[in-house]
């Protein structure tokens, strides 16, 4: 009898806290179920991942239109910039401006690029279809499928402008360690905040100019630290005393941005279950 | 906070608080100060134990009104300090005085040139002065002639007995703008702190008038960010002699809160079925405040900004010393923030009103 009332009294008491996590937090509620698998399904996360390749690969009309993007816009890029003649920079005290310009550039590219990449993800799929994948499988899971396909369309896209810009320009680059650590996070940063946009967009009519208007005030802060990211020399990676004290600003700097992006996955993570619902 | 919306004691605070942060602000005087002197420099060689007759022109000065008139000129080693007393002041107008100083031969300081500050003090004006201002060249540790040691700068009171604010370098008759533009973006972001909350709070219940509500504090405080960034702008033209600043974090915070804002606004206008659009609008604004506070928070605190307290300028502290600032500046800060309350507020009844005509029909 005594253990009975024990047992209920506990489970009183389990149900009080768990009520008041949800209430005030909901948040340890869907980490834990992240965490734990109850509503992401890795098997149906893989198997979207897969739709999306394959339907990527079947319509190669889309992301050959989107690497012809990229090729026509450095193209022109090199043809405007030959008019203004940039290489008298070079070996002058004014180099670094030169770096400047083309380092601008490259972001502007990928930021334009990415945004076309993107906004397909759930602009161009239609209504039935998208609501016959809600019936198939949580939102949460299309979601996270969608953003990892992104990523990876925005770093393939991401790598292929820095081998082109190489390509026409030259060693533009300052220090190519953290120019790389800043396309890795800048691709993942990108798709994560424009994968958000995209859902949101597509509810409005879904009109491309909508993606861009909703999606550049929150992508700054992203870009502010990629531009100073993307300006660092190389540096050895020398580890010193006080570490956390004196940290170079390379790496200040990638785990702002890193920190950035978690937040804005985990905000879109937490915010999709109300934005797919008709 | 729907009963607050209805009372009128807080809106009643509001008027007072921003009639009074506006007379008193534009109306008190700046401390006085002084805007130049000549000549700027004195050869002690050329001029062996010889008069200085100095112009002086102020600024808010009351020279012809002055009880205990004095000036000095204060030299200043890393270690010693070897003041030289004005002898007799001219006063030809409440800003304009001729001080004559009885130069010495030689100054007891190792260097040969020496940087000295002009200083004034009067019972009324308080003390005033121009650093580093003058210099006075050809010094020899041991030159000849007697030092008279005997002048010290002392003063009854370094305040003006009159109630001022303190006048800065470069900022001048601006510093009156810490009344509008700084109490503006707080209210900004208290108003649009409220819209986040009201936003978070529609989600979770789906009631229509939260979204209203959410909807009203964001046109609020649009409005005050605007009328902050006008004010900061003008404030910059004067001070940094740019519209805007490339590279100041808290510049780029201001513009990307705005435009964020304002895509908020347009993203609303392109839903037409209203519970998709309050819930997608809700949901943009959640997640843009998520990715813009790091923004806001973080970045200013990585990067040196041209505003007070950052990157190694002083801070507004220093200007709070004699309190007569903060009397006003706390003040206009409550008052901005209860006007845009208000405006919200107002919209928020008409939207209400407009809604129970709409089912009445």
């Amino acid at each position: 009898m005594n253990k009975k009332l024990s047992t209920i009294a506990c489970q009183y008491v389990l149900q009080q806290q768990v009520a008041m996590c949800t209430s005030i937090l909901e948040m340890p509620d869907i980490l834990f179920n992240c965490i734990f698998a109850r509503r992401m399904n890795f098997k149906h996360l893989r198997y979207l991942l897969y739709k999306e390749i394959l339907l990527e690969y079947r319509q190669k009309y889309a992301i050959s239109g989107i690497v012809l993007y990229v090729f026509a816009t450095l193209f022109i890029l090199q043809k405007s910039l030959g008019l203004l003649n940039l290489d008298v920079f070079r070996g002058s005290s004014m180099a670094a401006m030169k770096d400047d310009i083309y380092i601008a550039l490259y972001w502007i590219v990928v930021l334009f690029t990415s945004v076309n990449a993107a906004a397909k993800s759930f602009i161009h799929e239609g209504r039935s279809r998208q609501l016959y994948y809600y019936t198939l499988s949580s939102p949460h899971i299309i979601l996270m499928a969608k953003f990892i396909y992104n990523a990876l369309l925005l770093l393939i896209l991401a790598f292929i402008s820095y081998w082109g810009f190489l390509l026409l320009f030259g060693d533009f680059v300052v220090g190519h360690n953290y120019f790389i650590i800043a396309i890795i996070l800048g691709a993942t940063g990108f798709a994560a905040t424009f994968t958000t946009i995209s859902a949101i967009a597509s509810r409005a009519e879904g009109n491309a100019a909508l993606m861009t208007i909703l999606s550049f005030p929150i992508i700054i802060p992203q870009l502010l630290l990629l531009s100073v990211l993307s300006f660092l020399k190389n540096a050895a990676m020398d580890f010193p005393d006080n570490f956390l004290q004196n940290m170079p600003v390379g790496i200040k700097d990638s785990i702002a941005l890193l920190a950035l992006n978690v937040i804005v996955v985990f905000a879109s993570y937490l915010l999709f279950p109300y934005l797919w619902r008709e | 906070m729907n009963k607050l919306i209805y009372q009128s004691w807080w809106k009643a605070a509001a008027v007072i608080l921003l009639l009074y942060a506006i007379i008193v602000g534009l109306s008190v005087p700046l401390s006085p100060a002084i805007n130049s002197i000549s000549p700027q420099s004195f050869s002690i060689r050329n001029a062996t134990g010889s008069f200085l007759q100095m112009n002086v022109i102020g600024y808010n000065t009351h020279f012809d009104n002055s009880t205990n008139l004095k000036a000095w000129i204060i030299c200043n080693d890393e270690k010693d300090t070897f003041i030289l007393c004005g002898n007799k002041i001219d006063i030809k107008s409440s800003t304009e005085a001729t001080v004559s100083f009885l130069m010495p031969a030689h100054l007891p300081f190792n260097h040969d040139t020496v940087l000295a500050n002009f200083a004034m003090n009067d019972t009324k004006d308080g003390s005033f002065g121009l650093d580093n201002s003058f210099f006075i060249y050809g010094n020899k540790k041991f030159g000849t002639g007697v030092l008279d040691l005997s002048c010290k700068a002392e003063s009854e009171s370094n305040k003006t007995a009159y109630i001022s604010f303190p006048f800065r370098e470069v900022l001048h008759e601006t510093i009156r703008n810490l009344f509008f533009h700084v109490p503006m973006w707080f209210g900004m972001m208290l108003l649009l702190g409220i819209s986040l909350f009201y936003s978070i709070k529609y989600l979770r219940n789906m009631r229509e008038d939260d979204d209203l509500v959410a909807v009203e504090f964001v046109n609020a405080g649009l409005l005050m960010g605007i009328c902050g960034i006008v004010t900061g702008m003008v404030w910059a033209q004067y001070t940094w002699g740019h519209w805007w600043v490339k590279d100041d974090p808290k510049l780029n915070g201001a513009a990307v809160v705005l435009l964020e804002y304002f895509a908020y606004i347009i993203l609303r206008g392109s839903i037409n079925d209203e519970r998709q659009k309050a819930r997608v609008s809700a949901v943009y604004n959640i997640f843009a405040a998520a990715s813009v506070i790091p923004l806001l928070f973080i970045l200013p605190k990585m990067n040196d900004s041209l505003h007070p307290g950052n990157g190694g300028n002083p801070g507004f502290k220093a200007y709070d010393l004699d309190k007569t600032i903060r009397l006003v500046f706390y003040p206009a800060v409550m008052g901005w923030a209860l006007l845009g309350f208000w405006l919200a507020s107002l919209r928020i009844r008409i939207k209400r009103i407009e809604h129970k005509l709409y089912e009445n029909e």
